[in-house]
């Protein structure tokens, strides 16, 4: 069985611990001697049968086992020593399964456990004749983090114990699987931290362990076993060094190289650090002799040294009992301390003892089995707020080994402790867990791979719990943002109220020699007789194009110079379409016998009375005649053949005499002016079409002189 | 018809007919141009060409200036070019000149969103559904300012007008569900996303609205097929795409979590959201260099972004540097992150 003492803190263990795991070792050895050699098929013994070409070899082999052999049970200082021995006979001969459960024994005692797994395993292949092998290999996979392993073997090899070595194991297993299971949820759960090894100015290839901090963390006390002075001596039970307390100063981004102590600390025997009190004036150490007491020493702020330490309080002194770790509240007038002494609840427990009036200390009482448990408890300390203590236990929850724990003192009674949490806490040993002032970062002892050799002083910074991060997101809460509504702004088209366009284009020339001709176009509103504009033809082509909408009747006049005007008329009041009429238009030169078609004099139906939308037309026909004096024209009335011949004639000739009667009216001479009804004897186009018709039903005029 | 118009057309261009354009004043006729200028203003503005919409718009007036829909418009184009004050101008001639404009109120109240002033915006939703019963879309931009202002119940009643005018406008469910989440009412803002994307389901803003609404929920695999779905629908959606990769931070998928990043920052770089949530997932991934070295690009786009101060302050801790981390909280509070000063010390 492996002892649940350190075996690195002598103040924790004392000798009976070692002595107890050296005796067990002795067992086990025993117990491998005596078991029949049966079912070592791959076994090979360290003998001649085996051996038989390397005498020599073989020789020096089985002396490295006993050497091994003496150091291993020797005690806990000298066991890398047998492991040296034992591998040079592993070298000589990697099959023999005593060895090998000898060697992964080892491992698990020192720094390398994690090599111990390898050899345990193979020595249950070679058929080691020991069950114990199965505990073994489950404490390595235990300290290796292999927990659901470790209850495997443990389970197995309690179900192989016999009923009275089940009395005798069956606490010890259970309690190891309890710590398995412990370990897989807190290793489910670790809590955010840094650990870091202060480094070599603190730690040595020795034991260290135990820090404690002065109040203002300039200082930091600890325990070392590494060698002080010309002639270090040994402990006779480990063959480590005495222990001593050391001290290294902070000087503001590294601790400096640590030292003894100053003053009258350290001894030939054991010192370790205890605690030390509020006010950082007096550090209590612990001394190995005498069964092991807390002594209190003070500083010399003068002489800048520690004092001879004194003993403590009779009260908080118990003759044969051990005191390991103290700590005062910061008005010191309560004190918490490690003792084994009568009356706990099993190895050593946390008690109290508080200071009277008038100074005394009461008898101390045990904080009771919240806090204590059948295990050790060990290294206090008390946070400043008085009520936050921290101590390791191998009780409680732990992951094995020693963990540290919490407790606060509340409504007048401890919590339940609470466990750090891994990976401050291990399957190994976590012990002495300080706080520096700040309250950020802490000291603590372990043993851990890639340390500086046995247990090391290490500082943890608390994260806290984990901080969450902003894991930032992106919406379109607002759809229209997302997608803009833009169609639901636009007013809707209209329905274009269409104007049909009629265009009037074509060519003015001369009607004899069709010479293109530099014409004035004038449009009139035949309605209003408006002018509704003036155009000019093109000088060069005799192109003319007017764009005329709809809803109009309209009259155009085109005029040039020495040339008769020209009259169109085109009444697109109700039209409703867009058309284009091309009307080249032949002007005649003011000559005796040419005619001109008024084409916008208006008459109604029947009637010989103009209409008013003719008088534009008999304007320019007015103008033409004040313009030309000498003019003397005769106006012609004509039908279409609708009607009898002479009704036909008649209203011919009136229609003439109306527009005769008109420029009379105006003023126009009457001598220059004839008239003349045709009827329908001279069309111009034919009667059997209606817009023949329409084309004969007309008025002229004929220059007679000018 | 094709005759006529290259009739037209040459009318234009001879010389002589220049003249009588110039000269002639006829109404029917500039009547039937102002409308048809408005027509193709409109056609133009659908179009997305704004500067000839703009014209077509102005030509209309200019033909007719009593053609108050043109105005009206015109408003519209100017509004769509940030043109506000000349929007304004606009609109406010049209209520001026026609009272019962309903629209016009509409349009001016959503430019006076553009312009800030949200009081007088909702002023003008409140006279166009007083003028017009059935303006639904008055209703639900009342509901987004009313949104924007953190009146949550006014902006639900707003939408919920709007839906019972118009039972299927997605956009209203959509913006209701977002008052319902502000509120507090996460159930009631699930139905109406499902509904939004029910009635529309290519929104895909409403899919990572509704994928949000998940998370939110801690519906996490449900909110990570909303956000497929919204990028399946969009592809190139970095907000999707964003918050894809949260969804797969929060599920522990750190190597989808990166595609989707790495895809938003392709689509814009200076996205910094997108890169503080790259920064987070280095975080996790424990590359603590890596994210402080994201969460300091997004800083350095932004400034002012309060999450990337906080999230670089957490690296920056995890790298030992706990003075650079609480300037960053520091900051990070300053800018309105409370739960930075839960880490100070």
């Amino acid at each position: 069985m492996i002892p649940k003492k350190s075996h690195i803190y002598p103040a924790l263990n004392f000798r009976k611990s070692v002595l107890r795991a050296s005796m067990l070792c002795l067992v086990i050895l025993a117990g491998m001697l005596a078991a029949p050699q049966i079912s070592l098929a791959q076994n090979k013994e360290f003998t001649r049968s085996f051996f038989p070409d390397d005498r020599k070899g073989l020789r020096e082999a089985r002396r490295n086992i006993r050497e091994g052999d003496r150091y291993f049970t020797d005690g806990w200082g000298n066991i890398e020593k047998a492991l040296e021995y034992y591998l040079k006979a592993h070298a000589f001969n990697p099959d023999n399964a005593r060895l090998n459960l000898r060697i992964g024994e080892s491992y698990l005692y020192t720094t390398g456990k994690d090599k111990a797994p390898e050899f345990l395993e193979r020595a249950v292949e070679l058929n080691v004749n020991t069950l114990e092998v199965y505990y073994l290999l489950g404490v390595a996979y235990q300290q290796n983090y292999r927990f659901e392993e470790a209850i495997d073997q443990f389970t197995f090899f309690r179900q192989s114990l016999t009923p009275q070595e089940a009395i005798q194991r069956r606490a010890d297993i259970d309690r190891r699987i309890f710590e398995c299971n412990n370990a897989l949820q807190l290793v489910k759960n670790p809590i955010r931290v840094f650990i870091d090894n202060p480094g070599s100015h603190v730690n040595s290839e020795y034991d260290d362990y135990s820090p404690v901090v002065s109040p203002d963390g300039t200082r930091l006390f600890f325990t070392s076993r590494r060698p002080v002075g010309r002639n270090p001596r040994q402990d006779r039970v480990d063959h480590k060094y005495f222990e001593n307390v050391f001290v290294t100063r902070w000087a503001g981004d590294r601790w400096l190289p640590a030292e003894p102590v100053e003053g009258r600390v350290n001894t030939k025997t054991h010192e370790a650090t205890a605690g030390i009190s509020a006010d950082g004036q007096t550090l209590y150490i612990y001394r190995g002799d005498k069964g092991g007491d807390i002594l209190e020493s003070e500083f010399n702020s003068s002489r800048q040294r520690w004092s001879k330490p004194g003993k403590l309080p009779r009260s908080l002194r118990t003759r044969g009992s051990r005191e390991t770790s103290i700590v005062y509240t910061s008005d010191g007038r309560q004190v918490f301390f490690v003792s084994d002494r009568e009356g706990g609840f099993g190895g050593k427990d946390i008690w109290t003892s508080v200071k009277n009036e008038r100074g005394r200390w009461s008898e101390p009482t045990n904080l009771g089995a919240t806090v204590n448990t059948e295990y050790d408890e060990e290294g206090l300390y008390l946070a400043p707020d008085d009520i936050t203590l921290y101590f390791s236990s191998q009780g409680h929850n732990t992951m094995g080994g020693f963990d540290i724990f919490r407790t606060e003192f509340r409504n007048g009674r401890w919590t339940r402790p609470e466990n750090l949490g891994y990976p401050v806490n291990t399957p190994g040993d976590d012990l002495f867990f300080v706080m520096s002032p700040d309250g950020e970062t802490g000291f603590y002892s372990a043993v851990k791979p890639g340390g500086y050799g046995g247990s090391d002083i290490y500082m943890v910074t608390f994260l806290g719990p984990e901080k969450p991060l902003v894991l930032p997101i992106m919406e379109d809460l607002i759809a229209t943002r997302a997608r803009p509504l833009r169609n639901i702004l636009m007013e809707g088209e209209v329905e274009v109220a269409v104007v049909p366009m009629t265009i009037l284009r074509g060519r003015i020339m001369d009607s004899e020699t069709d010479e293109p001709l530099l014409a004035v176009i004038e449009l009139y509103d035949n309605e209003t007789e408006a002018l509704l504009a003036e155009f000019n033809s093109h000088s060069e082509t005799g192109e003319y194009l007017i764009s005329l909408p709809g809803g109009k009747n309209y009259g155009i006049a085109v005029k040039v110079e020495d040339y008769l005007f020209h009259s169109e008329n085109i009444n697109i009041r109700h039209a409703d379409v867009a058309r284009e009429i091309i009307n080249d238009i032949r002007l005649k030169k003011v000559e005796v016998g040419q005619t001109i078609v008024l084409n916008n004099i208006f008459f109604d139906t029947g009637s010989a009375d103009l209409r008013p939308e003719s008088y534009v037309e008999l304007g320019v026909l007015y103008k033409m005649m004040v313009d030309n004096p000498s003019l003397k024209i005769e106006i012609s009335g004509h039908t279409d053949n609708v009607g009898s011949a002479s009704l036909n004639q008649r209203l011919s000739e009136r229609r003439a005499q109306s527009v005769v009667d008109f420029l009379i009216g105006r003023g126009i001479d009457r001598e220059r002016l004839t008239y003349k009804g045709y009827g329908f004897e001279r069309p111009i186009a034919s009667n059997e079409t209606a817009e023949g018709r329409q084309k004969n039903r007309r008025t002229e005029f004929e220059i007679l002189e000018k | 018809m094709k005759k006529t118009i290259l009739i037209l057309f040459l009318f234009w261009l001879l010389p002589g007919a220049m003249i009588a354009q110039d000269t002639i004043q006829i109404g029917p006729r500039d009547r039937m141009l102002a409308e048809r200028a408005y027509n193709e203003g409109i056609s133009l503005f659908n179009e997305g060409k704004l500067t000839e919409s703009l014209q077509k718009f102005n030509d209309a007036i200019a033909r007719r200036p009593d053609f108050y829909r043109a105005f009206y418009n015109r408003g519209v184009v100017k509004a769509e070019m940030n043109d506000i004050d000349g929007a304004l101008a606009d609109y406010n001639l049209v209520i001026e000149k026609t009272p019962d404009y309903a629209m016009a109120y509409f349009a001016r109240g959503k430019v006076r969103i553009l312009a800030g002033n949200d009081h007088e915006a909702i002023n003008d939703f409140t006279a166009a559904v007083s003028r017009s019963g059935n303006l639904y879309y008055a209703w639900y931009y009342r509901g987004v300012v009313h949104l924007d202002q953190g009146l949550y119940e006014q902006a639900i009643n707003d939408f919920t007008s709007a839906i019972n005018i118009r039972a299927d406008f997605a956009y209203a469910y959509n913006d209701r569900g977002s008052a319902h989440r502000k509120n507090g009412n996460l159930q009631a803002a699930m139905a109406d996303y499902q509904q939004a994307v029910f009635l529309d389901p290519t929104m895909a803003f409403a899919f990572n609205n509704l994928g949000s609404l998940r998370m939110e929920m801690g519906q996490l695999q449900e909110a990570l097929e909303s956000f497929t779905t919204a990028i399946n629908l969009s592809p190139e959606y970095p907000k999707a795409l964003n918050n894809r990769s949260v969804a797969n931070i929060e599920l522990g998928r750190f190597d989808a979590a990166m595609q989707d990043i790495i895809r938003v920052l392709e689509i814009s770089p200076d996205n910094y959201i997108a890169l503080t949530n790259r920064g987070n997932i280095y975080y996790k991934k424990e590359k603590y260099e890596a994210a402080n070295e994201y969460h300091t690009l997004a800083i350095h786009l932004n400034p002012d972004y309060g999450p990337a101060y906080l999230n670089r302050g957490i690296a920056r801790e995890m790298l030992r540097d706990r003075d650079g981390a609480i300037l960053d909280w520091q900051k990070a509070l300053k800018l309105g992150l409370e739960e930075a000063s839960e880490y100070l010390p």
